[in-house]
């Protein structure tokens, strides 16, 4: 079952156009990865689901119930993490927490207890200071930690990674990754090694319209092979090799795009036959990031 | 209304944390101290200027202070008050969405109409209750020195200014829950009390509108007749009640 459903979506701002109609669905207890290039729309998408934003046209379901724009009441079934969360930085973590749980209607020991649970899951529960003091990893933390107190059935993270560092981003991961289990995950980036790293379902978003969607091994299989890149030392070696082993001329490097395992093969041949001065070939598995800049057209 | 009782709690909670509940508390006593004190030292005040004052031609009697001298120096204090208040509390809608704190609130299940009726309602309680415990101060003063029976419509005087700042502070709201910057609302807001300010300079115009209710002293004296404001008292309290209601609506219209 669907937990929530985009359908034909469409959003202008003045003459620009940002979404045009994009659908997608995000699949219950899955991990959906919703990629874009930095103002490809995906926070707008976002704000629109969360009844943030008035689309212009088309239709948003969360599980099962239309959103409205304004105060939505389908954004029960929402927790949300927005890009730069921010926070009452006068409270404490568990001030905080305290507010989000009378916020949303739970009962004070469901609070309390729901609290201490997510803090511990997000490492703050020791974390006596106010918000003030803390650090974007940690304002991030304690985002997921507000996003997950009413036990929410869809998790929204715009980006929950990408101003952070290698540690960061990986505590992060780990926590949504943790969260699957409770709740589907709707996350926005353009860092595809996460999506590769945590999630199921993913879907390319460009010109405003769902470029490509699947689940992230249906895409990366997709692509038969990776680029076949071989480095000479000269543009003229380079040049030479070109008009024997096929492919483009860039530089001192000679690319066979889509190049399969058959075409590997018989490119080393063609090299040890006519002992071609090569600095080294490359041949590596097809990633998302690849796909990606072929979806874009880059 | 969802989500209303705690997040006034919220806003309670942020005027503690943020020194401000401090701040107006002392700032209301402090007023309400001045009131009376300037009227108490005034005749002092000429005394020790008496003699530089001769020099220049101009003899001093004996001045005769009385409990209305006080209540002027009260009335004229509460603009001030009143100012500091708004300038304080006008960044109090804008700046949750400027900074992105509503955001989580707001998705959460916060209603939008539930979130600026309780910023209002948190600003009219502090500024009732600071403006009545300023009054309160000010009256036990005045009467330990003076004698307060001797000023006459002094409560229906001090309602009427107190509705006059319900009513500014209800504009604010309104103005908050549209302008997208702390400066759109003081000037959205300052307007609102200039225009009519400026207005009211026409005689015919005066006893409509509401800038005429913080006449103050001039009731008190009966420079200005109570019931002549009546046209003023039934707008005001329709542009307070109005400016709540249009801030509950417009909010929901606001792009995020």
């Amino acid at each position: 079952m669907a937990v929530l459903e985009v359908r034909d979506l469409c959003k202008n701002f003045g003459s620009k156009t940002v979404l045009d109609g994009l659908s997608f669905s995000v699949n219950e207890g899955s991990i959906f990865g919703f990629i874009g290039r930095n103002g490809a729309g995906k926070t707008t998408t976002m704000k629109i689901i969360l009844g943030l934003l008035q689309a212009d046209s088309g239709e948003v379901t969360v599980c099962g119930e239309k959103v409205r724009y304004g105060s939505t009441p389908t954004n029960k079934f929402i927790g949300y993490l927005p890009d730069v969360p921010e926070f009452y930085s006068y409270m404490t973590a568990k001030e905080y927490m305290k507010l989000c749980g009378e916020i949303t209607g739970m009962k004070q020991s469901d609070i309390k207890t729901r609290s201490d649970e997510l803090l511990e899951l997000v490492g703050l529960a020791q974390e006596k200071h106010r918000i003030k003091g803390y650090s974007r990893g940690m304002r991030q933390r304690l985002g997921i930690a507000q996003a997950l107190i009413n036990r929410p059935k869809l998790l929204i993270c715009d980006e929950p990674t990408s101003a952070l560092d290698p540690v960061g981003r990986k505590e992060i991961l780990e926590i949504i990754r943790c969260a699957k289990g409770e709740t589907s995950v709707i996350f926005s980036t353009h860092i595809l090694s996460d999506v590769e790293r945590i999630c199921d379902d993913m879907a390319i978003l460009e010109k405003g319209k769902t470029a490509l969607s699947g689940t992230v091994s249906e895409l990366k299989a997709k692509r038969s092979g990776s680029d076949l890149v071989t480095v000479f030392s000269n543009e003229t070696d380079a040049a030479n090799a070109a008009s024997v082993l096929g492919g483009v001329h860039q530089g001192c490097l000679v690319i066979i795009a889509n190049a399969s395992q058959e075409v590997l093969f018989s490119t080393l041949a063609k090299i040890s036959e006519k002992k071609l001065p090569i600095v080294k070939v490359e041949h590596t598995e097809p990633d998302l990031e690849q796909l990606f800049m072929e979806v874009i057209g880059k | 209304m969802k989500g209303f009782s705690p997040f006034l709690k919220k806003e309670f909670f942020e005027l503690y944390r943020r020194g401000r509940l401090l701040l107006f508390g002392i700032l209301f006593t402090f007023f309400a101290i001045l009131a009376p004190a300037t009227a108490k030292l005034t005749p002092y005040l000429y005394k020790m200027m008496g003699s530089e004052l001769e020099k220049q031609g101009i003899t001093v009697k004996e001045v005769a202070v009385t409990a209305e001298d006080s209540w002027i120096q009260f009335f004229g204090n509460l603009s001030t008050i009143l100012i500091v208040f708004v300038i304080v509390f006008a960044g109090s809608v804008t700046k949750e969405f400027s900074k992105g704190t509503a955001i989580p609130l707001l998705t959460k299940g916060l209603s939008r109409s539930a979130f600026i009726f309780a910023k209002l309602t948190s600003a009219l309680l502090i500024w009732s209750a600071g403006f009545w415990l300023c009054f309160g101060i000010c009256y036990g003063y005045t009467e330990y020195y003076w004698d307060n029976s001797t000023v006459s419509h002094l409560i229906p005087s001090v309602l009427l200014w107190w509705l006059f700042s319900a009513m500014v502070i209800s504009v604010m709201f309104l103005f908050s829950s549209f302008a997208r910057t702390t400066i759109q609302v003081l000037l959205g807001t300052g307007a609102m009390v200039m225009i009519p300010y400026f207005i009211s300079l026409a005689e015919p115009a005066k006893k409509y509108l509401p800038t005429s209710l913080v006449s103050g002293i001039s009731f008190c004296n009966g420079e200005v007749s109570i019931s002549k404001c009546i046209p003023a008292i039934i707008i005001a309290a329709a542009v307070t009640v109005a400016s709540a209601v249009s801030s509950l609506i417009l909010i929901n219209k606001k792009k995020i």
